[in-house]
């Protein structure tokens, strides 16, 4: 009788907590979303399944001596895996809509303004009671506004690594959800007439323009903003091995094995942090309410700047092309080119749209730096 | 109440100050990526392989001519029979 008292006390069922059991479901919630709904399911499938086993009963994934334990200690403490994503997104991707029109950049300037004004938000929020976010708090909650899977969890994790869990899974669930988000926003901020612009075909970039190009976005940020570094350098260091066309293998590697293999155990290290202590709290709701709040603004932002450019260039720019400012590449750019030709059937933006977006990643890694030195 | 107010003042600086340098980094990219274009823009270098390709391409013709030379004797040996 002892015996079977002893191996009672030892199975699952008679140690779950109500907090396991909730998180649990959240785990098999992310599951759902990315197997069925098909939502990030490259992070999201990962998060969840490591939801689900740092919430398991006496297994201790999470403790001191556990697996989960010590892949968030290497790779999420220490800002290594977002780099090294980041590494692999610069090998992925190609910045020559940018260079041939760079005045894009301004559109991923405008649309970080998502993440600065959610920074006021979040320590408005403070006003509530049951919130008390500092400053540095506040700063790692905003950058979901960036739109950025990589850059949201490296903040995180140098600002508030006990909001690491809702932020990633706020911010890889808005990415999810930008086609759903942006599109009222860009319709209720244009006209019909504005979404049909026709904008002229680019020009074709050389090839050694495009190697110089990351280097010089380098060495900009060596001299004004040495706090981006560690984001921008390895973003640049990808594109080059990209570009330069003399290691084809490191290149490849970095866009397929490498940023895979991070993925997935930067997935479960996420997925690790969303145990019931941490997550079930209400400044987790609070950080979902933000990082949508963030998201819109960014959004009307880039739109509102690329309004405003069409007027001073006299019409030559869709004002759509200003949403995928807020990076989410390519998903917003895919999204611009969706909402355009709705309006015009024969006008194909996604080429335009790709240059804000991809300067829209060079405007985060801008803004977390900023707030890296600043807070 | 007054720690509230100091943190808004502080948000609202990092706002204006984030804003200005985000926008002053951008814009300078925007200046050396413009005056890249102008030195290094214009010519796009198609086709600097093809130099490259040319040794193999006379590889190529060698190892070709060797299979012509196979195929027409199985067919030779073929016909004979």
């Amino acid at each position: 009788m002892e015996g079977l008292m002893t191996l009672w006390q030892s199975t699952g069922l008679a140690n779950f907590v109500l907090g396991q059991v909730i998180m649990m479901t959240v785990g098999f919630g992310l599951l759902y979303l990315a197997i069925v709904k098909k939502f990030e399911p490259l992070l999201l499938l990962p998060i969840g399944f490591g939801a689900l086993l740092t919430n398991i009963p006496l297994a201790g994934f999470t403790d001191a001596g556990g697996l989960l334990h010590y892949i968030y200690y290497i790779g999420i403490e220490t800002g290594v895996f977002p780099l090294l994503i980041f590494m692999g997104v610069g090998a992925m991707t190609d910045f020559s809509a940018l260079i041939a029109n760079p005045k894009m950049l301004l559109l991923g300037a405008a649309a970080q303004f998502g993440i600065f004004a959610t920074l006021f938000g979040a320590i408005l929020l403070n006003l509530i009671p049951g919130f008390e976010f500092t400053l540095a708090d506040a700063a790692a909650i905003a950058i979901i506004g960036g739109a950025d899977g990589p850059t949201a969890i490296f903040l995180a994790s140098k600002l508030a690594p006990e909001l690491l869990g809702a932020i990633a899974v706020a911010a890889y669930s808005y990415m999810a959800l930008v086609p759903i988000i942006q599109p009222p926003i860009m319709k209720a901020l244009t006209n019909n007439e504005e979404r049909q612009i026709q904008m002229e075909q680019l020009r074709p970039v050389s090839q050694r323009e495009k190697i110089i190009f990351p280097l010089m976005v380098l060495f900009a940020a060596i001299l004004f903003l040495p706090s981006a570094t560690p984001l921008v350098g390895c973003f640049c260091l990808g594109n080059l091995m990209r570009e330069c066309g003399v290691v084809d293998r490191l290149s490849k590697t970095a866009q397929n094995e490498m940023i895979n293999i991070v993925t997935i155990f930067l997935g479960l290290a996420v997925g690790s942090k969303l145990s019931a202590d941490q997550f079930l709290t209400v400044e987790t709701l609070g950080i979902l309410a933000l990082g949508a709040v963030a998201f819109g603004i960014g959004t009307a932002c880039g739109v509102l700047m690329a309004k405003l450019m069409s007027r001073l260039s006299g019409g030559k720019i869709n004002p759509l092309i200003g949403a995928a400012g807020v990076s989410a590449v390519p998903m917003a750019a895919r999204v611009v080119n969706k909402v355009g030709l709705e309006s015009n059937p024969h006008n194909f933006l996604l080429m335009h749209a790709m240059g804000p977006n991809v300067a829209g990643v060079l405007g985060s890694a801008v803004a977390a730096g900023i707030l890296l030195a600043l807070v | 109440m007054e720690n509230l107010s100091n943190l808004l003042g502080d948000a609202a600086n990092l706002m204006l100050v984030g804003m200005v340098v985000v926008f002053a980094f951008l814009g300078l990219l925007i200046i050396c990526i413009e005056l890249m274009s102008k030195f290094f823009g214009g010519e796009i270098e198609t086709k600097p392989v093809q130099s490259a390709i040319r040794p193999n391409s006379t590889n190529d013709t060698a190892r070709s001519a060797k299979i012509t030379a196979a195929i027409s004797a199985a067919i030779h040996q073929h016909r004979q029979k």
